[in-house]
This record gives structure tokens, C-alpha cells and sequence, in this order.
């Protein structure tokens, strides 16, 4: 019987609230720096909330011709700066185009929405340009990046809210493992800070006006970040046999759905996911060293989160390093998952815990080790895992082992 | 949060209309509906008390702003919602139809 057939991630890029490329987002979060600013790139006079993690400064002009723009919503244009980065930063030429996919969670290209049906309806504008439905619709990140590096096999958008690019790192692991491909680009890619999608948040009454405190006492609610973070996933022997530089290994991945409420988490199925995880990856609760929480801030989300991971690591919940990256980038939406990911495979690398910032308060709910506000270096961390949990109770678990 | 006098819960005709869309959307038994009940035991799920508050929102003609710092978890009891849009409704009143036009309908 052959060996099964394991996954290397051999690059990473991102471009987040925290800045232009994956060193700022590990800079960043290792220093507890917090990307949650006030609004600046949309009016917010008829938003309730005034502060976002937004992306500044970037100008799409300094990465794309003229003549490519058209046809790129600011969605697609982050996820191709990202996928450069991690492209180059594995080393990885596109050999067999065929045995290569790109696999991302789908993300709709919420700014021309919000723009031309502005336009349409607003405005009573004649027409609107023929670029928008190939710029909007959710596969876009994906189909951008196949075109751009000759990417010829499995593509396509996984869609499952604030865990699609989770899902879709999770599908990529199975893929390459299963034999299916070679290589993948995977993550995801998220722009949704425009009027129209900021006002249908308020009306969920989740948001915090300002702050993003996860498992802290007084935390008042989450915050919507945008981010682009894509990851090379390889086969390991093809990432041996040409000297790749393997910064963690994806062990195992675990899906579950809560079948309960529509936007309320579950604990029973949210534990279900990181069982299946576990299990996939073929190791127990004790192995796991560091937890990278979905952590959203929500008072119903951390103190539910807690409760499922009391399921399956029991009192050692309490003492168990457990933090969250949305402290700092804000909620990704469908980044978020691939944010996480990737700086929960940077955790492994160096050793070291990120924190949960902006925590200030105890919460007898959330009685965990939050690593709060400010990184540590740990003992050798082997293993850790990364949650992701989404309305419609869609949740998705991924296990990753030290390289 | 105010207190609920429990002759206002009774008697004002407003607090009757909030209990009667409560209870539609959540499917809590209207009888059910007193200030002390809490939420969890009504089994209220947290979508339909989303979906209660936007329903209040559009017969009041107003906009309830979230509870400072309660985001995802705002009321406990039926009492605390009750309060809450009853101050709402108090300050739309005070502040006059100009202000009111320019909430839920704004």
C-alpha cells in the first residue's frame, strides 16, 4: 500500500487592514496592532457604525494596466495582488497547468453591486457597463487568478458566508491529497465595505459601533474588515523534490452543518467540525497546542464557541492558547477563513502565539487562555486549529501540523 | 434598563401593539408575554427577535438603535425589549413628527 499523500503550504500573500503583504499581517498581529479604524473609504452618515478594517492606500492603478481594470471589482483586484505574492513566495512555476487549481471561497464583487444598482436606481442611469456581471459574480477572484498564472485545472468558488475560503482551503487539502492535483491556490478574497451591504449588516444588530473585543467581558459585537489571503498548497514530495521551503502542513480538515438557527451559533455543531478535523488529521484533542477561534466578538458567538470547544478539549479549555485574529483584521466575511489560516500556519512556524487584542475584561462565559494583547512566544507549538463558522451554520475546521 | 411599571405594561395601548408583533414573529404564546419572561425561556430564537424589532421599527415608524454595548445579545427578558422601544417611542414623541420623518422612512 502506498503512502497517503500529504499537503505542504509553500507560499502565502495577503493584503489586509493590517497592510500590503503577509509580513505587515504577522508584523502586525505578532505586535497586537489593531486594523479597526474609522470608515474612510465610503460615507458612513447613514451607517450606525462608524469604524471598519479597512484596506488604505491601495491604488489599483500601481498593479494593473488600464486596460485589465474594467474588468476587475476591487475583489478580484485583492486577490490577485495576494495570489502574486504567494506565487512568488513559494517558488513555484506552473509546470503541468492541468495538475493546478484554484479554489477559493466566493466572493461577490460587492462594490460594483453597490455601484451600479446605485447607478440604476439612484441615478436613473441609461445603462450600466458591460463589465458588470463578469466583475460581480462570486467565482471572479478565482477566474482572475487561473487566467493570469495558466492555472488549467479544478477552479472554481466555494460559498458558505464567513466560511468559504476555510471550505475552500479545506476542499484544495482533499484535492491534492486525494490525488486529484498537484498544486492549488486557495483562500479567498473580501471587499464588502460599500454602503449598501454595510446598512444590511446594521439591520442584523451584531455590529460594534467601534472596537472588536473577543472574549472579553464587555465586548459589544463584531466588526466587518475586508482582506485578500491566498495560500500555495502543494503535494509534499512535489514540494521536496524542488527544494520548496514548507512552512506548515495542512493535516486535516473537518466540515459539519448545525441544521439549527439561521444566524445563532450551535456548540454541538461547531464541535462536530473540529472532531471531524481531528479525526481526518488523525490525531487526538490533546495533541492540538493553539486554537485560532473564530472569535467574532459577538456575546453569542465567543461564549457558544467556547462551549463547543469545552466539547472536545474539556477542562483544558481553560489553560489551552486560544485567540482571535478578528481582533485585529476585523471580520473578513469570506477572507476570513484563509486570513486565519495562514496566520495560524505562521504560528507554527515561529513559535509563536498570537494574540487577541483589544481584550480587557474577563468573561466567566469565555473562561479560556485568550492570549490577550499581547503575543507570546510558546513552547514549540506541533499543532494547531484554525475555526471557521458561518451563518446558515455551515462550519469548517482545519488542522495544521508544524513542517 | 428602566423598569416597566406593571400598570404601564398593562394599560398603554403602544405596549399592546409591541407584545401583539412579538409574539407573530416569534410564535411565543401571547399570553406568555409578561416583563419578567425571559427570552430563552420563551424559546425565542434569535432571528425572530431580529426579525420582531424591524417589524416594531416599520408600525412605530422608527428606528431602534441597538442597546449600548448589547450588540448579538440585547434583551434578556420581554421587559427589556418592551422598555427599550418604549424609550424610543417616548423620545420620538418628545422630539416631534419633524424628527420622526426622518427615521425608519428617512
Amino acid at each position: 500500500m502506498t503512502e497517503p499523500r500529504r499537503v505542504a503550504i509553500t507560499g502565502l500573500g495577503a493584503i489586509t487592514a493590517l497592510g500590503p503583504d503577509m509580513a505587515s499581517l504577522w508584523s502586525g498581529v505578532t505586535h497586537a496592532q489593531c486594523g479597526i479604524r474609522p470608515i474612510a473609504n465610503i460615507p458612513t452618515d447613514r451607517l450606525l457604525v462608524s469604524h471598519a478594517a479597512e484596506i488604505t492606500g491601495f491604488d489599483p492603478t500601481a498593479h494593473f494596466q488600464d486596460r485589465r481594470l474594467p474588468m476587475l471589482d476591487r475583489t478580484s483586484q485583492l486577490a490577485l495582488v495576494a495570489a502574486r505574492e504567494a506565487l512568488a513566495a513559494s517558488g513555484l512555476t506552473i509546470a503541468d497547468p492541468a495538475r493546478a487549481g484554484v479554489i477559493l471561497g466566493a466572493a461577490i464583487g460587492q462594490e460594483t453591486f453597490d455601484s451600479s444598482y446605485k447607478a440604476l436606481y439612484g441615478e436613473n442611469a441609461r445603462r450600466l457597463h458591460p463589465m458588470t456581471v463578469p466583475r460581480i459574480m462570486p467565482n471572479a477572484p478565482a477566474s482572475q487568478i487561473s487566467m493570469e498564472f495558466g492555472i488549467q485545472g479544478p477552479s472554481f468558488a466555494t460559498a458558505s458566508a464567513c466560511a468559504s475560503s476555510a471550505h475552500a482551503a479545506g476542499i484544495a487539502f482533499q484535492m491534492i491529497r486525494a490525488g486529484l492535483i498537484d498544486v492549488a491556490l486557495t483562500g479567498g478574497s473580501d471587499a464588502s465595505i460599500v454602503v449598501g451591504f454595510m446598512k444590511a449588516w446594521d439591520a442584523l444588530r451584531v455590529l460594534s459601533p467601534d472596537a472588536c473585543r473577543p472574549f472579553s467581558r464587555d465586548r459589544t459585537g463584531l466588526v466587518i474588515g475586508e482582506a485578500a489571503t491566498i495560500l500555495v498548497l502543494e503535494e509534499w514530495h512535489h514540494a521536496c523534490a524542488r527544494g520548496a521551503d514548507i512552512i506548515a502542513e495542512i493535516a486535516g480538515f473537518g466540515m459539519s452543518a448545525d441544521a439549527g438557527e439561521l444566524t445563532a451559533p450551535d456548540a454541538a455543531g461547531a464541535a462536530r467540525a473540529m472532531q471531524a478535523a481531528l479525526a481526518d488529521a488523525a490525531l487526538n484533542p490533546e495533541n492540538v497546542d493553539y486554537v485560532n477561534a473564530h472569535g467574532t466578538g459577538t456575546r453569542l458567538n465567543d461564549k457558544t464557541e467556547v462551549a463547543a470547544l469545552r466539547k472536545i478539549f474539556g477542562d483544558r479549555t481553560e489553560t489551552l492558547p486560544i485567540s482571535s485574529t478578528k481582533s485585529m483584521v476585523g471580520h473578513c466575511l469570506n477572507a476570513g477563513g484563509a486570513v486565519e489560516l495562514a496566520v495560524t500556519a505562521l504560528a507554527l512556524r515561529h513559535g509563536i502565539l498570537p494574540p487577541t487584542a483589544g481584550f480587557r475584561e474577563p468573561d466567566p462565559d469565555c473562561a479560556i487562555d485568550c492570549v490577550p494583547n499581547e503575543a507570546r512566544r510558546a513552547p514549540p507549538i506541533r499543532v494547531a486549529m484554525s475555526n471557521s463558522f458561518a451563518f446558515g451554520g455551515l462550519n469548517a475546521v482545519l488542522v495544521v501540523r508544524k513542517a | 434598563m428602566t423598569q416597566l411599571a406593571d400598570d404601564a405594561f398593562d394599560s398603554d395601548p403602544r405596549i399592546a401593539r409591541i407584545l401583539d408583533i412579538f409574539a407573530k414573529e416569534t410564535q411565543a404564546d401571547r399570553a406568555s408575554l409578561r416583563p419578567e419572561a425571559t427570552l430563552a425561556d420563551l424559546g425565542v430564537e434569535s432571528i425572530d427577535l431580529t426579525m420582531a424589532v424591524f417589524e416594531i421599527e416599520s408600525t412605530f415608524g422608527i428606528d431602534i438603535p441597538v442597546v449600548p454595548d448589547r450588540a448579538g445579545a440585547e434583551f434578556s427578558t420581554v421587559g427589556d425589549l418592551v422598555s427599550h422601544v418604549v424609550s424610543v417611542l417616548d423620545k420620538a414623541a418628545a422630539d416631534g413628527p419633524e424628527a420622526k420623518a426622518g427615521g425608519a422612512g428617512g
